[in-house]
């Protein structure tokens, strides 16, 4: 029983920080129909951003907050002026240009800041008694964290100006302009959100994995299956996708070994794209 | 208050406006007519600034307008779509204030109490979602929603197309009122029903140019108004 509890909880910290990239994501595409190959490098950029502050001597929730920032609104910004040329041309093209981004990112990190893993110590080293084992307390931070950002999301979305319009746009991009919404705008709001919430992800997740610049490649293949199962532009899905995928795999761990038990979590999505594909459903759910 | 000034609008080389000048008044009601695809809802969507490359002059109230659709609509320019006005996913109370937090926190709740008001059918929905509506429902919505921003004018694209007498009558009042209350109306619209409530005036299309302006009062019924246009417009 201790195991299959430490499990699911270990399951929560990664569906956590890949409901965080995820939900990002999702935003991303239910707003300007945008897969951003590149999330996953922001999310790295995250943790060197985290990493970096606490070695200046910041307090690491100094770090969070600015890797939120300064990778949310510099790399937001930058994105979105590198995508606007592109925004009716084709899907393809969109695709290619956030592949080549992530491909440079990832170069210039390892030219710049070497390619070993950095560790990084946790903020909180007390442990949690689960039966005999000492669960660290700050995974569960994380989880908490994870949640309440996303959460927090929600009611954005759902209750304020620029999280209504988000949605607006997201639905009818054409009669929230009439309307008099300010489209750019909140397209620019969309990519810094997007964003920050993968550069929170990695910076949350730093002292769990140690910083190196391909942490962020497995997490972004994950939450692309995540989105794609949640159903592509739906914030609120992709969360509860990740969270439960993520505590799926770690139980699922305990009785199927090694990576075979990634073929229970495809099954799983498979089975979930099948179960959608039969049923009407609308494209984008903010 | 508005005023068109030899507009000329063009998708790609398709030269679809071909230079024309009308004017509406402040409370005043004007009717756009004419035969399917002579140009109204282009004409609209110019006015707009939605799409079509434009020449010519757009001015409101003395400023010419200029920008992309939102700018207008700050302006105090509204538009009503005939078709895919609605926010699907997002709830009929929601759909309205999509359009009321343009404005400041005060005027949240006149906003959504002058659409209820307008149209109670919407108050007794306001929680369902805006593509769950029927045709008739969502064309209510989006001109309540339209008519609650308060603009200075508002442009209604075929607003009875589709819908039960009694319903155009509803839309019908719902724009009349907002003429009385000073608010500029321009409407694309075959309904004499509704054009008779609503405006003073007609504009005929053929072929993206005005080929007549007449006194909707000259046409004491509708077969006489289809017969002019019918001249002017084919």
């Amino acid at each position: 029983m201790e195991h299959v509890v430490v499990a699911a909880l270990n399951g929560l910290v990664v569906g956590a920080s890949l409901a965080l990239v995820a939900a990002g994501l999702a935003l991303l595409f239910g707003v300007l129909g945008i897969l951003n190959f590149a999330q996953g490098d922001f999310f790295m950029l995250g943790a060197y951003a985290a990493y970096f502050a606490v070695a200046a001597g910041l307090s690491f929730w100094l770090g969070v907050l600015a890797a939120a920032v300064v990778v949310g609104v510099v790399g937001g910004v930058g994105l979105m002026l590198m995508l606007w040329p592109l925004r009716d041309r084709a899907h393809a093209l969109v695709l290619l240009a956030t592949l080549a981004l992530s491909l440079i990112i990832e170069q210039l990190a390892t030219n710049r800041f070497g390619a070993d893993a950095k560790p990084m110590a946790p903020p909180i080293a007390a442990r949690l008694a689960i039966g005999g084992t000492q669960y660290p307390v700050y995974d569960l931070v994380v989880v908490v964290a994870a949640i309440v950002i996303l959460a927090g999301g929600y009611v954005f979305l759902r209750y304020m100006k620029y999280g209504v319009w988000l949605r607006a746009v997201a639905q009818n991009q054409r009669m929230a302009s009439v309307l008099g919404v300010p489209v750019s705008r909140v397209y620019a709001l969309a990519f810094v959100v997007s964003l920050g919430l993968a550069a929170v992800a990695g910076s949350l997740l730093a002292p769990l994995t140690s910083v190196y610049p391909t942490v962020g490649l497995d997490i972004n293949l994950n939450a692309f299956i995540v989105v794609i199962a949640g159903g592509l532009g739906n914030f609120r899905g992709a969360a509860i996708l990740a969270l439960g995928l993520g505590v799926v795999e770690s139980l699922g761990s305990i009785v199927i070994p090694g990576q075979a038990v990634q073929l229970l979590v495809f099954a799983l999505v498979i089975l979930l794209l099948i179960v959608r594909s039969r049923r009407q459903q609308v494209l984008v759910r903010l | 208050m508005l005023e068109l000034r030899d507009l000329h609008s063009y998708y790609g080389r398709s030269h679809v406006i071909r230079g024309i000048s009308l004017r509406v008044g402040r409370g005043e009601g004007v009717g756009l007519i004419g035969h399917n695809g002579v140009g109204k809802t282009t004409t609209l969507r110019s006015i707009m600034g939605m799409g079509p490359r434009t020449k010519g002059q757009i001015v409101l109230e003395d400023r010419e307008l200029r920008g992309p659709a939102h700018a207008r609509a700050r302006r105090g320019l509204g538009f009503v779509p005939d078709s895919e006005a609605v926010f699907p996913e997002m709830t009929v109370e929601e759909n309205i204030r999509a359009g009321a937090l343009l404005k400041e926190r005060a005027a949240h709740r006149r906003c959504l109490d002058s659409a209820y008001e307008l149209f109670p059918v919407l108050a007794e929905r306001r929680a369902q979602l805006g593509g769950t509506l029927s045709g008739g429902q969502q064309k209510m919505l989006s001109l309540a929603r339209g008519l609650a921003l308060e603009p200075r004018l508002i442009m209604v694209d075929e607003p009875s197309e589709g819908l039960m007498p009694i319903n155009v009558d509803l839309i019908g009042t719902a724009l009349r009122r907002a003429v009385e209350q000073g608010t500029g109306v321009l409407v694309v619209d075959a309904s004499f029903q509704l054009l008779k409530a609503v405006c003073s005036r007609v504009y005929v299309m053929k072929q993206g140019r005005i080929t007549g302006e007449h006194e909707l009062d000259d046409f004491a019924t509708a077969e006489r108004l289809v017969e002019t246009y019918l001249q002017e417009g084919s």
